[in-house]
């Protein structure tokens, strides 16, 4: 009875077929049946409550080692993160600053590209990066295209052993994700974003849901 | 006038200020930033908007006035009070650079010098109305009370 059951791929309304879980008397049952694939859990009898809750907690932790485990909060994502707030305006930066912050950012603010350069040298401390788009004398693409070329200047010298990655260095191949901040979200700049080595763009100012997909992205795994 | 008086007062007077678009959602997003860790954060930014504001609108009215207007130089001075009214939830400011940019773009000095006088009202309306707001809120903290969170 209980091949046909599972066989017939019978299903819960959330879709997923329910766990069978076999109460028998004896223990030389259990093994034969739980290795045959044929029930999920085996209880025997007399039942137990701490058996009962055992069987429940395997039932469901079984589940969840199946399912990839994401940080539900924009708050787990960035605690502790060092992030780098580039913009030329005193009032973007304050306010992308004070949301980063809210959700456990480090935050460092600086107002020019030239300024990011210099913070963005490997090795250094920042997990990401949002850069505004226009400012005078650099602009955001400019510095991105200068950081990738200071990044790939420093693999090369990683790669070849002219440099040890050692202590100093948290990783061998260097690559800070970089995120556009723009007003205009339109496509053209978005392929431009692409273009000198930006890895997405935000809104400005953040939308929440925004924010979090693509933050997501860089620091989903944790 | 007791708390419970000036709390609604607030309250009404920050709806009616959404109501009639001197403030967007983004304002909301700014209050709803400040904690314990921020108390003042809402003011803070807001000050800096006014600063900021008032910089760029003296630039603008200087690079207007020359005899040969630099139209780029007038684009980039409104693009910057465009991303700071923004990032305030400012909408009504906000919304006056959009032509603004375009009559740069037409490099006409009369429509640009009246987006200038328009955007000037709005910027002072604006000011008015936050002043206000952070009046009443030290009125109500005077008065021992608290104040109230707006929807």
């Amino acid at each position: 009875m209980l091949k046909e059951l599972r066989t017939n791929g019978s299903t819960t309304t959330l879709g997923k077929p329910p766990k069978i879980c076999l109460l028998c008397m004896s223990f030389m049952e259990k093994d034969d049946l739980k290795s045959a694939g044929i029930v999920d859990h085996v209880l025997t009898k007399p039942v137990r409550l701490s058996g009962l809750i055992t069987c429940f907690q395997e039932a469901i932790g079984y589940q969840n080692k199946k399912r990839v485990t994401q940080p539900s909060t924009l708050g787990s994502l960035l605690t502790g993160k060092h992030i780098l707030v580039v913009d030329d305006n005193n009032v973007n930066r304050r306010v992308a600053e004070g949301a980063l912050k809210k959700y456990g950012a480090i935050v460092t603010c600086v107002d020019s590209g030239k300024a990011a350069l210099t913070h963005l040298n490997p090795p250094h401390n920042f997990d990401a990066c949002f850069m505004d788009l226009q400012m005078p004398e650099m602009d955001g693409f400019e510095a991105t295209r200068q950081i990738r070329n200071l990044e790939n200047k420093y693999n090369e010298k990683v790669d070849s052993g002219a440099l040890l990655p050692g202590m100093s260095a948290r990783v061998a191949h260097w690559h800070t994700p970089i995120l556009a901040m723009t007003a205009d979200v339109i496509q053209a700049t978005n392929e431009e974003c692409m273009k000198c080595g930006m890895d997405d763009y935000v809104s400005k100012p953040f939308e929440k849901g925004q924010l979090y997909s693509t933050v997501a992205r860089f620091f989903g795994s944790g | 006038m007791e708390v419970g008086q000036l709390q609604r007062s607030f309250v009404e007077y920050m709806a009616s200020l959404f109501r009639e678009g001197f403030l967007d959602a983004q304002f909301s997003q700014l209050q709803q930033l400040q904690d314990d860790s921020n108390p003042d954060f809402v003011v803070e930014v807001v000050s800096l908007f006014f600063e900021d504001s008032e910089r760029l609108l003296n630039d603008l009215t200087m690079a207007l006035d020359q005899p040969n207007v630099d139209f780029k130089q007038v684009d980039a001075h409104v693009h910057q009070l465009k991303g700071s009214s923004s990032s305030v939830g400012a909408q009504r400011v906000k919304n006056c650079c959009v032509p603004f940019r375009n009559c740069c773009e037409e490099q006409n000095i009369e429509t640009c010098l009246r987006c200038l006088q328009q955007i000037k009202q709005e910027y002072l309306l604006v000011k008015n109305k936050l002043q206000t707001l952070f009046e009443l809120e030290q009125q109500i903290v005077a008065a021992g009370g608290a104040i109230p969170m707006v929807q």
